[in-house]
């Protein structure tokens, strides 16, 4: 079960019910909002068809998973990311998590400070001044590794 | 399987009747914290740290990797303040000039409070990288009983140690991974208790990368055999002088897994004397035993007739070293070379001549990096076939070629002209020709144009070497076309301060400037005081500075250190016009320091001391 948030309420239930015979339950999901939620049932099943598939290749399930990835990835907006990543991790599914993590992480690399606020949907809330500094002080003194 | 996927369904089947929308406007810690655990580099880092007053609190927690450029830029207390959980440090400390004996003795970079105060603040710390600082044998045992899980230990161009301290870090660092030593200056101790490498336990086996070519002392083979044997994941191997070139079979043997390789000497093996005919074929089979080997060095005084037990790997070969080979003449290291099709990287003496450059260009298609060493630097005359012609021959066979570092003779403006036009994606540029102030040898006429061509045409251009007469006007190319650049080193070049205003004032992105034997004053370096503060440092030897500058410098920047650097004595027993010998400036949050050797006067020194 991918999504342990889910998978914790059926083990609740185990105890409490005898549910063998149900067909459906009524599980409450507050905090996630439907279209994330599709995307990640999109991921999900097909992360557990490739795995299916290459059963005993574990390589083969990295590349085609990767596959998938990159073509998902054309298809999501940048700011639906911090939706599917909030999503992945209320419903604890860690494998999702940490492919849109990478991907937010690629998608604010090398970018302005006030493009990763505007992706957030953040503000600064430095004091006047404070900002200055620290980006005038602290940003070379513990600056990028020479290339040479 | 089945349960997991009807699960998918049932949710999605529920999920119709449970549609709220819940966005929550902020992130949990730990999800930010496993966002920026894939950030890495350092610039984004530091971006993302001002986003906003919780971003910053929760991403100087989290940093991990920290590297300061100039040791004397920021302190350890800043540093321990900010980054509480720091596992990798990296330092530098020396400025670039000190490779060429500018630095004098005794001017500081030491590393030992660094160590000192990591040792209370960072008790995971497993890495240190060091650049051109000091470092002594009791700041190595430190280490060594400091951090439980210290793994890797680079010390670059370092010195103030010695085997003593080496055996302190073999004895105590149950997690070693890496011991690099590179260029480094040590001392040998004969120790009675036996040889530093012997001092690794029994039963450490975590050895990855060793590389021990700077060490001038004797080295225990039965130690050094024993060591490779019992540390299946060895990598990297770079041997000094003393292991003999016969013996190595026998540790390739022992560690055929090796993807990088230093031999050691070979003087006494003379295939044309006696010589034992198996030494050959064993080195052959070791060589190709090895499967994995990808990097070369090493090979000093090989007797060309050795050089074939290599051949195996040539093709796999994507790093090659032989700018200590200085017995392998040319038609040698042209068979040599023309063999590594996989090239990448290559550092050669110029017994290479014109004649291997061409062979080079059209074998070696994938080839990066061209480093090429003069064999007889101080010869008054040419002693071998290198010209310009190689370096062009090369920039037109190599299409990823992007760094080069070239010594020659001669040089003109055509072939400047040429290079450039062939590879604009060159990102690091340095031409030394030997003698100062030589001219285009086909018009006398300086090399302006041609430095300038480089400059314009490869945008990307990184770090610049000039050399050769130039006048004022390459340091308009320069600030015109050099927006990339970040590391310039000029010598015996210029005119007038207008050379020094020039790049100053027209390259945005300089981090670096180096500069030594040049006609710039003070004008231009007043004038730019501003620019000094976006730079990590300048360095300025033997050119037309005045103390009086240095000194208003000094007071109308309180966050640059500027150190004068005189062994005349104290610059104010001169009269204040009169150029000091070396000035050192960079920028710093961690104000004067108070580490420094007489021959160093900040404006500082005078008030600490109650002069006016």
């Amino acid at each position: 079960m991918k999504f342990c948030a889910v998978k914790q309420y059926f083990d609740d239930e185990n105890n409490n019910n005898i549910t063998s015979g149900a067909s459906t339950t009524m599980i409450p999901l507050p905090n996630v909002e439907s279209h994330p939620l599709a995307i990640l049932i999109t991921y999900c099943k097909k992360h557990l068809k490739i795995k299916a598939n290459n059963a005993d290749n574990k390589k083969e399930t990295e590349k085609e998973m990767e596959q998938y990835e990159q073509e998902l990835l054309k298809k999501v907006m940048p700011q639906e990311l911090t939706e599917l990543i909030l999503a992945a991790n209320y419903l604890n599914f860690k494998e999702a998590l940490d492919f849109f993590c990478r991907a937010v992480a690629s998608a604010i690399q090398n970018k302005s400070i006030e493009f990763v606020r505007k992706f957030f949907g953040l503000e600064s809330d430095f004091e006047l001044g404070e900002e200055e500094k620290l980006r005038e002080e602290f940003a070379w003194s513990f600056e990028g590794v020479d290339e040479d | 399987m089945c349960l997991c996927l009807c699960c998918v369904v049932f949710i999605f089947l529920i999920l119709i009747f449970y549609m709220k929308m819940m966005m929550g406007s902020s992130f949990p810690e730990e999800v930010l914290e496993h966002v920026f655990s894939f950030i890495e580099r350092d610039r984004d880092r530091n971006a993302i740290s001002t986003v906003c007053q919780s971003w910053y609190e929760i991403e100087r927690w989290s940093r991990r990797r920290v590297f300061v450029g100039n040791c004397y830029a920021v302190s350890p207390v800043i540093l321990i303040k900010r980054f509480p959980d720091v596992r990798c440090l990296e330092l530098k400390g020396k400025p670039h000039f000190a490779d060429f004996n500018l630095v004098p003795e005794g001017w500081g970079a030491y590393v030992d409070p660094w160590i000192e105060a990591a040792s209370k603040a960072y008790p995971g710390l497993e890495e240190i990288r060091l650049k051109r600082m000091v470092i002594s044998d009791d700041t190595l045992k430190l280490i060594s009983k400091s951090f439980k899980n210290f793994k890797v230990l680079v010390l670059s161009s370092c010195e103030g140690f010695s085997t003593k301290g080496l055996a302190a870090i073999a004895a105590d660092c149950r997690n070693l991974r890496e011991l690099d030593l590179r260029e480094s200056e040590v001392e040998d101790l004969n120790q009675s208790s036996g040889h530093w490498l012997s001092r690794f336990p029994d039963n450490y086996t975590s050895l990855v990368s060793l590389n021990i070519a700077c060490l001038n002392s004797e080295v225990s083979f039965t130690a050094l055999e024993c060591l490779v044997g019992r540390c299946p994941n060895l990598r990297t191997l770079r041997l000094n002088r003393a292991v003999p070139f016969d013996r190595l079979a026998i540790l390739l043997r022992r560690a055929p897994q090796l993807v990088e390789l230093g031999t050691g000497e070979a003087s006494d093996l003379r295939p044309d004397v006696f010589s034992p005919p198996d030494v050959f074929s064993n080195l052959l089979g070791a060589f190709s035993g090895c499967k994995e080997l990808k990097s070369l060095s090493g090979f000093w005084d090989v007797a060309p007739g050795y050089l074939p037990v290599v051949y195996p790997i040539c093709p796999r070969l994507t790093s090659l070293n032989l700018s200590y080979a200085a017995t392998i003449q040319s038609s040698d290291l042209i068979k040599l070379a023309s063999q590594c099709q996989n090239l990448q990287k290559l550092w050669v003496l110029d017994y290479i001549e014109d004649l291997g450059l061409e062979e080079l260009a059209a074998s070696c298609k994938d080839l990066r990096e061209l480093r090429v060493f003069p064999s007889e630097p101080f010869g008054a005359e040419p002693n071998v076939l290198l010209t310009e012609q190689g370096l062009v021959s090369v920039s037109e066979g190599c299409p990823k070629l992007h760094s080069v570092l070239y010594f020659c003779r001669q040089m003109s403006n055509e072939a400047l002209r040429t290079i450039a036009r062939n590879r604009p994606n060159m990102t690091r540029f340095r031409l030394c020709i030997i003698e100062p102030r030589t001219p285009d040898y086909l018009t006398l006429e300086p090399l302006d144009v041609g430095f300038g061509a480089i400059v314009e045409h490869c945008k990307d251009l990184r770090r610049l070497s000039l050399s050769g007469l130039l006048t004022d006007r390459v340091f308009k190319y320069i600030g015109t076309y050099g927006k990339k650049l970040e590391m310039l080193s000029v010598a015996f070049a210029g005119d007038s301060d207008l050379g020094l205003h020039h790049v100053l004032s027209g390259c945005e992105n300089l981090r670096k400037l180096e500069i030594r034997d040049c006609p710039f004053g003070d004008k231009a370096l007043l004038a730019n005081a501003a620019k000094l503060e976006t730079m990590r440092s300048l360095w300025m030897s033997s050119c037309s500075v005045s103390f009086g500058a240095c000194k208003l410098l000094g007071q109308k920047m309180p966050m640059l250190n500027v150190e004068v650097i005189d062994e005349r004595g104290p610059p104010d027993s001169r009269p204040e016009s009169c150029p000091v010998e070396k000035l050192y400036i960079y920028r710093t949050v961690s104000g004067p320091r108070f580490d420094m050797p007489g021959f160093v006067w900040t404006k500082d020194k005078d008030s600490a001391l109650g002069l006016s």
